[in-house]
């Protein structure tokens, strides 16, 4: 046996990306694992940007909080009793609940729900909770530097008044009103969408309409991003800290866009894998951090490109050099076919495990549900992967990734 | 070597978890923090593979370890039909790492600005650093697994990690699992394949000196930049195959797993004095810790907080639990169970662990020794574990500004 040869592999060579289809506004994944999943998601939520986004926050987090004759705790005691878990989550297009179950108890926990979403109050003293709560978490949040970079990178990148660059302060966690908590629930916690996730798929239409949750078909109209307004300034945020945190953007086309594919490759390449280049030369050659990342995030109308890492403070023009050195070899150097087969086979790899089984794909599918894709997305992000070559990388790398279309922002010492 | 199968038609995936017995407890005490330095090394390429890493990805592949007090875990997850290269690669580390010296610089490093990151870079990042020497004196569990100090990572040296792998990385002291669509015989054959010419090597004993229980309170204060006031009460639990363990772990979820949870309902919403506050078991496997941490709301000195949390334990001795009390946190911890596991990743972990600890059916038993605990076993754990004034306490003060 010859241990220096790698056993053969396969490649994937195709991957089953096909989400639910459904005339209504239910949408349903089937397991049989004794548990459910129901997502409640409310697109319209989305709308809301800036400031408000607080107050939107805010009525999730307290849409099971109860009213004057059920108290939050009444009310989770019911649901704890059937095993049932709710939580809330709420991403920039969209807020929404997801209740987690055993089977047996379905009927029940959906109905103390829905009940539960109806008839809210926000009293006054949940809402004091609520803010007592978030004003500490903002205080501890404004320590990190991890925070102030990533904050300071969006401002940069999209203008301090951008929905993107918008974190909650003292004073509006202050000013919020029970008021604007009824008003924002009647006018954006409507119409969801549900995807339902377990073993009753042929219970659940009637479930949710013995509920009054109407599925009926919805047709949400996708938020328009403002244009952002990017300085060319870069910022450093002086802050006493055992680490710095430098964020490195860009401005990058929305998905759709002819180069997007590639751009989410390249992305891959520089810094979204272990075995990425500037893990493998910060990192793994270095050693000058614990983790160095490039992410790309796709928005509506366009993406944010983006380099993170801490490290230690005196390394700071060491690490940039390193940065730059890394992006300029990809505009001056073709990568070379091995390494782009691993990063090509190692993204396809994810893709094919983000869809394996009911409950990942119900992930999936919220997030294509919420970015408007088209049907078809994954399987042409599935062709485009295989046949992008070293020179598509070279070339959007010169269209989009030069060290002068970068800011850059520091906090730390 | 133990190799355990286990076979999930319903995914296209495999996964391997390898699981070897030896953890931060088995370090010695001036070079601590090794055991988690040495998982870095081990991705730093094998006798015949120079790089852990790539071969991986190219078979469309990901991995990742953790280390913790007790046990170093690496898993791999590919499309089933690669399986064996994540066997390929797994041997070959186990079979002799390439040991050098740059590796070992270099992780040092990495380590050094994990242990800045997670540990210092963030209000109250320390707090383990603190609690553990506090709470044992005599037990290795008296140090985090990231280290001591920096300086005991700094120090490592190239024979330090020779001698370590000698000793714990080898078949008898390990147990891997291969579990997701893949048959039993094709496993059985493919291990041995690739792990049956490693040299067995010896188990690790796992004899550590008992802690001894002092029935004394003490506490440590920290000035620091920290926004608001902090406590965290550490108490000395059962090992992980008590039958009392679970009982702690209900009693943790009765104290803050959910807003009708004692500590939410009445410390943080009807009292105010928090603002965050939970309870959470450390899980080793020698006796942990049952711990409770929270932030205090203004105004709310630490005599008050402490005095309070006590008295949640007190009353439930005394007037025992509410009719729903522990049947929610029951049927909450069964939802988990299940849902736990949907992911084959998950299930493999949980097979491996349940045989480190002598236990392969753990997974299969553990919702029915949830079911069996009764609430005369939760008054016990507060009367003969919470309520014996043997705690540790953590203070955090914020520096006045």
């Amino acid at each position: 046996m010859n241990r220096t040869l790698a056993p053969n592999i396969k490649l994937i060579s195709g991957i089953n990306t096909h989400f639910p289809q459904s005339d209504t506004n239910l949408f349903k994944i089937k397991s049989e694992d004794g548990v459910f999943k129901l997502d409640i998601v409310f697109p319209n939520a989305g709308q809301v940007q800036g400031k408000n986004k607080f107050a939107i926050g805010m009525v999730l987090n307290l849409l099971m909080s109860g009213n004057e004759h059920q108290s939050s705790a009444k009310l989770a005691e019911e649901i704890d009793e059937l095993g049932g878990f709710v939580f809330k989550s709420s991403d920039f297009y969209s807020a929404g609940i997801t209740v987690f179950g055993l089977n047996e108890h379905i009927r029940k926990t959906i109905k103390i729900v829905k009940k539960a979403i109806d008839d809210v109050a926000f009293t006054a003293d949940e809402i004091a909770v609520y803010k007592r709560n978030r004003l500490s978490e903002l205080n501890i949040n404004l320590e990190k530097t991890s925070y102030l970079a990533s904050k300071g990178i969006n401002e940069l990148l999209c203008g301090k008044d951008h929905d993107i660059s918008f974190r909650t302060t003292e004073e509006i966690i202050d000013n919020t009103t029970r008021q604007e908590l009824i008003d924002f629930k009647a006018q954006y916690f409507t119409k969801p969408y549900f995807i339902f996730t377990g073993s009753e798929t042929s219970r659940i239409e009637d479930i949710l309409l013995e509920n009054s949750l109407d599925i009926n078909s919805f047709k949400y109209t996708a938020h328009k991003d403002k244009n952002p307004v990017r300085s060319t300034e870069n910022l450093i945020i002086t802050k006493e800290s055992a680490q710095n945190s430098i964020r490195y953007g860009a401005i990058w086309p929305k998905r759709g866009h002819e180069d997007y594919f590639k751009l989410s490759l390249l992305n891959l390449i520089l810094g979204g894998y272990f075995g990425s280049r500037l893990m493998k030369n910060i990192r793994e050659d270095k050693g000058l951090t614990y983790g160095i990342h490039s992410s790309l995030t796709p928005y509506n109308d366009f993406s944010l490109f983006k380099i993170s890492c801490e490290y230690n403070s005196q390394n700071t023009e060491l690490l940039k050099y390193e940065i730059v050195n890394e992006i300029d070899r990809l505009n001056n150097e073709l990568i070379g076919e091995e390494e782009l087969t691993v990063a090509k086979n190692y993204l396809l790899g994810a893709m094919l495990r983000s869809f394996d089984g009911a409950f990942p794909i119900s992930e999936k599918f919220k997030l294509f549900k919420d970015s408007n894709l088209t049907e078809d997305y994954y399987e042409q992000y599935f062709k485009a992967i295989n046949s992008i070559n070293a020179d598509d990388i070279k070339t959007v790398s010169n269209n989009y990734l030069k060290e002068n279309t970068l800011t850059y922002c520091i906090a730390g010492v | 070597m133990t190799l355990i199968h286990h076979l999930d038609p319903n995914t296209s995936l495999c996964v391997t978890n390898l699981l070897y017995n030896v953890g931060a407890r088995d370090e010695n005490p001036q070079k601590t923090g090794f055991a988690h330095l040495f998982e870095h090394l081990m991705f730093g390429g094998s006798m015949n593979i120079p790089s852990f890493d790539t071969p991986l990805q190219k078979a469309s592949g990901e991995n990742n370890a953790f280390t913790n007090n007790d046990i170093t875990n690496y898993y791999i997850t590919l499309p089933a039909e690669n399986i064996e290269t994540a066997l390929w690669l797994e041997s070959d580390r186990m079979l002799r790492l390439d040991f050098s010296e740059k590796s070992l610089s270099t992780q040092k490093g990495v380590v050094i600005e994990e242990f800045k990151q997670r540990y210092l870079n963030h209000p109250y990042g320390d707090a383990w650093l603190h609690l553990r020497p506090l709470s044992y004196t005599t037990h290795p569990y008296q140090w985090a697994t990231i280290g001591k100090e920096i300086s005991h990572v700094e120090n490592a040296e190239l024979s330090d990690v020779v001698a370590f792998f000698e000793t714990f990385y080898n078949p008898s002291n390990a147990v891997l699992c291969i579990a997701g669509n893949i048959q039993f015989e094709k496993a059985i054959t493919l291990t041995e394949k690739w792990f049956g010419d490693i040299p067995a090597g010896a188990r690790n004993k796992n004899n550590y000196l008992e802690e001894p229980i002092n029935y004394l309170r003490k506490e440590k204060t920290i000035v620091a930049a920290v926004p608001q006031k902090a406590i965290y009460m550490a108490f000395q639990m059962v090992e992980r195959k008590h039958t009392l363990y679970y009982a702690f772990d209900l009693l943790s979820d009765i104290l803050s797993r959910s807003d009708s949870s004692r500590f939410i309902e009445i410390l943080v919403k009807e009292k105010g004095l928090f603002n965050q506050l939970e309870a959470y078991v450390t899980g080793d496997i020698d006796k942990g810790l049952f711990v409770v941490e929270g932030k205090l709301t203004e105004n709310v000195s630490f005599e008050k907080a402490e005095e309070e949390i006590i008295g949640i334990f007190k009353d439930i001795a005394t007037n025992g639990l509410n009719d729903k009390e522990l049947s929610k946190v029951k049927n909450k911890a069964l939802t988990s169970n299940l849902f736990g596991k949907t992911s084959v990743l998950n299930k493999a972990m949980s097979l491996c662990y349940g045989y480190n600890i002598g236990n392969i059916d753990l997974v299969n038993e553990e919702t029915q020794i949830i079911k069996s605990i009764t609430s005369e076993d939760i008054n016990q754990v507060c009367q003969d574990y919470l309520l014996k004034n043997n705690h540790f306490v953590l203070k955090y003060h914020p520096i006045k500004k």
